[in-house]
């Protein structure tokens, strides 16, 4: 090798002020395990939920400042649409409940609260960046790091056998769907020769790859539809498992029983706005190919289903309140994949401008659902984690007459995820009603139709909590009180912040659901300014 | 000749690859992998890619495979006791499934012929003979330039393994009393 | 010479392949020759010395001073009895010293042992042994001749990659022995090598950093010109971390854990006897060869003399003779005598410093040399960016590596005097009074 060459100044193209709130992330993070350091056990108790939730607010800020801009940026790395940030603030939101859970969860359980806050953070600077991300080796690390935050997360509490259980079986099946994603992602790089989403969708329009040999001859090589075929299948296996999708939800119920509730959440609801908003870019990406759609609508469909179904009558006979919130997860995941089903057919029956107007809509559905989804379960689970119930349906008996203000908080929410039919005004109906109209115009009325009926059959169990709430509790108050039922004396900290959440997510589910255009609104306005 | 190296190769990594399947005892497995890993690098090697080659050797057979073999030997695995019902047939399935996967992948592969595939490491040849760069320079400048961002989340990615690593795997807590399973479970 | 590569050429189509090929295995012979020949003297000069140390006549009975002494201590274990204990695992127990000694001999043909002959000096050296022009010159069909075994563009990957796979023997032979003591041997080793192999790795780096280049000749080249040139003045506290790793990586004291004769009877080869136990004892020595000659290579501007003769000059007066000489001192004289040093290192520390405890063991390698070599590492990378930041022709100015070199020392001995030491001297003193306040009490001679 020849080492006196002259060394090269290539300079990347970079928007510096689009990687803020990543390196805001990444530098808090680092602050979080640095103070940690410095002030041992009880000083970082007292600072680091200030420094962490910190964090996510000025990165939620920066989104909101509009520093980041709204196409692909860094050498196309990055792809931070309208829907992208819309995910990124969804996920930041999350992930601060999470911290917000965090101090009472560290007392409790004695946590060490220096490499909690730190993978919060990590986690969600790994979700944020695998719902802009625009490259495919960005995503997968992405990914991983946010799944391995989220693995230690869900284990950190040492002393729970439970818990334990839950991080292995997340942990292993994990790292096994991160084979197939990584497989995928091979395959369909031997395909487009690209690993960058907008360049492979400009591959697939094509249909060819231009590769230059010897001599500069320039050969076309056709793109192996083979290739797209095995790649998309794998990844989409590797994704399914992230959002809990029927066949490959075999991890949830028990990560959602296991784990500690804040973690719990964050994986029920940022972990798979992230994955979904990645499957959206992706899926769009891949639709440009011509024969794409004939063979991935039956896998999407199949996943989609399945999924519904089984998620909703599984959580019928569940006795466990975070079991039941697991398998309604699954099903909430099935009606999403409804989504990705018309972005699947769409290029198939429009193109060019009317194409983008339909992927748009139905980004906006989706990115719409994936918030109602959000604030519904954050204050289900939230709700659930302060009043110090914990899996047993027993605590939530005669929650009503004990506290009524967080019964009825789950009440709304419960109205909320079930979604469809008598309850209009929330943002749940309006998620719902988005994705099942787009459903039904391209074409898929079977489809919608099943997932009205799988909404129906969901009604039951959602509302079975809210009955269970009203009816009296049956403990005697001489008895000593169990563990994690609510009569438990649980020193629960930082109440004020948690009313304050729980009753921002409560109006935003009917703000949002009287309002849709609001949230979607405000996607426009982080992308294109103020100005349109 | 070229032909007959090749060949060899590829069944001996098949081999290999198979012998970790076959093997009951776990450290022959292990040690069927990292020829495997070996025969891989191998490969790599065929195809004139000789960082790729020798980073697998050190990373997988040199560093991942040593790890494996550690853990193997300090649990001291006996015999695995007969699954459960409803796994026994899981070996068959999966066999079968295996085998599917195969035929779905050689009728994907035989669509594009080898011929395809050589134009895009001819023209790499192109480009090495041109620049007069070596195959590491290629690498880096692609790394430092149009995969930065991948390259840098790594380092993240190592850190968040090794403070999930430290988590999982201590033994005291912060005030240095040992971590034991609580018997009352409900968690939080 | 050349009807007879026209002869051999018939044979492998073209008498430059035919050159090639008999080139590489005359190469492989004379190199593998010697290594294996210095094998069995290396072993009596180590009994030797130990002796001196000991202050003891050490082996004098066989052939003169006892020099023989390897050879017939060879012989011995070629004939004596194979033992085969019961209860082992008979695969992987014949496997392993071959994975231990085909590791060993695959890093040796990396070393480079002499400069690559080109240009006029290969016109001169191919007319003196009679070969044609177009076939072996400047302008012919081969337009190089390597004197090393062989020189890929990674040179040192590969030795990093060999390296790392020898412990697979080892490890193997300690599992496999069906003892618990050989198999505490393997864990050890395994242990202890990839412990150290980073160590290793990142005091390679500075040095690749340095050269630009992973090939090792362009890493000599860049030594070129006396030892003020030679990477030990960039990388002072690399080749310091080199070598403590290097003597992890070959199992010698005071890093002989795996073998440990006083804990573990002899560690992972307690079970093999006869010609597999020769063949774990030679790769030992081999390795030793090796790395000690990548150390010289890395380190120690390899087969470039300390002092640069003014060889163009010479060439001119005595022609072919002084060609012929410049590429047989380097080869001949200059590495082995870097390669003696090394050895001698090795063998001085058996002789003078007592095993570590496995705990110091890794403490030293995780706690100290890591860190060290990270901030070495760094080091070295700032000061090559600023160099070519400010020069821009890819090359690192001496200045730079004076400044690198005079950065880290003052780095490294300033942790060391200030930091280390204080801190190892307080716990020291404490370990002390702990010592005496017990042994007071527990005799009444002290107390009073």
């Amino acid at each position: 090798m020849d080492s006196s060459l002259p060394v090269q100044a290539y300079v990347p193209e970079i928007h510096p002020t689009g990687l803020i709130p990543f390196l805001l992330l990444l530098l808090g993070g680092i602050a979080c395990l640095v103070v940690d350091a410095a002030t041992g056990k009880e000083g970082s108790r007292r600072y680091l939920p200030w420094i962490a939730g910190g964090t996510l607010l000025a990165s939620i800020t920066c989104f909101f400042l509009r520093l980041v801009p709204g196409e692909v940026f860094l050498e196309d790395t990055f792809r931070a649409d309208a829907f992208g940030q819309l995910a990124s603030i969804i996920i930041l939101a999350s992930t601060f409940v999470m911290t917000t859970m965090g101090p009472s969860l560290v007392r409790r359980r004695n946590l060490p609260s220096g490499e909690f806050y730190t993978l919060i953070l990590f986690a969600s600077l790994g979700m944020t960046l695998l719902a802009i991300s625009n490259e495919l080796l960005t995503a997968f690390i992405s990914l991983e790091v946010f799944a391995l935050s989220l693995y230690v997360l869900v284990g950190i509490d040492r002393r729970s056998r439970k818990a334990a259980e839950a991080c292995f079986k997340y942990f292993v099946l994990g790292a096994f769907a991160s084979a197939f994603l990584v497989f995928g992602i091979a395959f369909l790089y031997g395909a487009a020769h690209t690993t960058f989403l907008t360049e492979m969708a400009e591959v697939f329009r094509q249909g060819y790859v231009e590769s230059v040999g010897p001599e500069g001859a320039v050969t076309e090589i056709p793109v192996n539809t083979m290739y797209v075929f095995v790649g998309f299948a794998f990844m989409f296996v590797g994704i399914c498992f992230k959002l809990s999708l029927a066949p490959f939800h075999m991890w949830a119920p028990d990560v959602y029983q296991g784990g500690n509730m804040p973690a719990v959440m964050v994986v029920a609801t940022a972990s798979k706005v992230a994955a979904f908003a990645f499957l959206v870019h992706l899926v769009e990406a891949l639709s440009y190919w011509q024969g794409f759609a004939s063979g991935a609508v039956y896998i999407v469909t199949a996943v989609a289903v399945v999924s519904m179904l089984w998620g909703n009558l599984a959580a019928l006979v569940q006795t466990n309140f975070r079991r039941m919130m697991a398998f309604s997860s699954v099903a909430h995941s099935g009606y999403m994949t409804v989504g990705i089903l018309v972005l699947v057919a769409l290029p198939g029956l429009m193109s060019g401008a009317e194409l983008e107007a339909g992927q748009l809509l139905i980004r906006q559905a989706v990115i719409l659902y994936m918030a109602g989804y959000t604030v519904m379960n954050i204050l289900a689970f939230g709700v659930a984690y302060y009043i110090g119930g914990g899996g047993h349906m027993a605590a939530y008996r005669g929650l009503v007459y004990r506290r009524p203000l967080p019964a009825a908080g789950m009440a709304i929410a419960m109205f909320s995820l079930v979604g469809i039919g008598f309850t209009p005004p929330t943002i749940g109906f309006m998620g719902k009603f988005y994705i099942f109209k787009e459903a039904v115009q391209v074409g898929f009325v079977g489809i919608a139709v099943i997932a009205l009926l799988a909404s129906v059959i969901s009604a039951f169990y959602y509302l079975n909590l809210v009955v269970t709430m009203f009816m009296r509790a049956e403990t005697k108050p001489a008895e000593a009180p169990l563990a994690g039922t609510p009569e438990a004396p649980v020193q629960v900290g930082g109440e004020l912040l948690a009313r304050v959440v729980l009753v921002t997510a409560c109006v935003l589910i009917f703000v949002f659901g009287i309002f849709p255009q609001l949230f979607i609104g405000l996607g426009e306005t982080l992308v294109n300014g103020a100005v349109r | 000749m070229f032909l007959l190296i090749y060949s060899t190769l590829f069944a001996l990594t098949v081999v290999f690859a198979l012998g970790v399947l076959v093997f009951r005892n776990t450290v022959k497995s292990a040690i069927s992998l990292v020829f495997t890993m070996l025969c891989i690098a191998a490969n790599y090697l065929l195809m004139r890619q000789e960082f790729v080659a020798f980073i697998q050797v050190i990373v997988y057979a040199g560093a991942i495979m040593v790890v494996f073999l550690f853990v193997i030997m300090l649990l001291n695995l006996r015999e695995p006791e007969s699954p459960a019902w409803y796994l026994r047939g899981m070996r068959y399935w999966g066999g079968a499934l295996a085998f599917l996967f195969f035929f779905v992948l050689a009728w994907g592969i035989q669509v594009f012929s080898v011929a395809d595939l050589t134009p895009g490491a001819a023209a790499l040849e192109e480009l090495r003979r041109e620049s007069g760069q070596a195959e590491v320079t290629q690498l880096a400048t692609l790394m430092v330039t149009r995969y930065i961002v991948p390259f840098l989340l790594t380092s993240v990615l190592l850190l968040v393994a090794v403070i999930g690593a430290i988590v999982m795997a201590r033994r005291k807590d912060e005030d240095g009393r040992d971590i034991t399973f609580d018997e009352d479970e409900e968690g939080a | 010479m050349q009807p007879l590569f026209d002869f051999l050429g018939q044979f492998t189509g073209g008498a430059g392949n035919a050159f090639v090929i008999t080139a590489a295995i005359l190469k492989i012979a004379l190199f593998l020759g010697g290594v294996l020949t210095a094998v069995p003297f290396i072993i009596v000069f180590e009994r030797k010395i130990l002796s001196w140390i000991q202050d003891r006549p050490g082996p004098n009975r066989v052939g003169p001073f006892g020099l023989l002494q390897g050879f017939m201590d060879g012989l011995k274990l070629f004939l004596k009895e194979e033992i085969m204990p019961k209860g082992v695992d008979k695969t992987l127990f014949l496997l392993a010293p071959t994975l231990v000694v085909i590791p060993a001999f695959l890093a040796l043909c990396i070393v480079p042992f002499g400069p690559i002959i080109q240009g006029e000096h290969l016109d001169a050296l191919g007319s003196f042994l009679g070969l044609d022009p177009a076939m072996v010159g400047s302008g012919g069909e081969i337009s190089q001749v390597a004197l090393a075994v062989t020189n890929p563009n990674i040179g040192i990957l590969y030795l990093l990659a060999i390296t790392s796979v020898g412990v697979y023997g080892i490890t193997l032979a300690g599992w496999s022995s069906n003892n618990k003591w050989s198999l505490l041997g393997g864990i050890r080793a395994s242990a202890q090598m990839i412990s150290y192999e980073i160590t290793l790795s990142l005091a390679v780096i500075g040095v690749v950093l340095l050269a630009g280049s992973l090939n090792l000749y362009d890493i000599i080249e860049g030594q070129r010109g006396g030892f003020w040139h030679w990477n030990v003045v960039a990388q002072p506290v690399a080749i310091l971390l080199f070598i403590v790793a290097m003597f992890a990586e070959t199992n010698r004291l005071p890093f002989d854990l795996a073998e440990a004769e006083s804990e573990l009877t002899g560690g992972f080869h307690t079970e093999y006897s006869s010609m597999r136990f020769a063949l774990f004892f030679m790769s030992e020595y081999v390795s030793m060869i090796v790395i000690s000659a990548a150390c010289a290579t890395l380190f120690l501007g390899g087969f470039f003399g300390p002092i640069p003769l003014p060889w163009e000059t010479l060439m001119e007066q005595f022609g072919l003779v002084a060609i012929l000489a410049f590429y047989i001192v380097g080869p001949l004289v200059i590495l082995p005598a870097k390669v003696s040093f090394f050895l001698f290192l090795f063998i001085f520390a058996r002789g003078a410093l007592p095993r570590l405890r496995y705990d110091q063991l890794m403490t030293l390698g995780w706690k100290y040399m890591l860190p060290i070599g990270i901030i070495n590492l760094v080091v070295t990378a700032c000061g090559v960016a600023i160099d070519m930041a400010i020069t821009r022709d890819g090359e690192v100015a001496w200045v730079t590596k004076v400044s690198i070199g005079a950065v880290t020392l003052v780095l490294f001995l300033g942790w060391e005097l200030l930091i280390f030491s204080r801190r190892r001297r307080s716990q020291l003193s404490r370990e002390y009074r702990n010592l005496y306040r017990k042994e007071s009490s527990s005799d009444p001679a002290l107390a009073s």
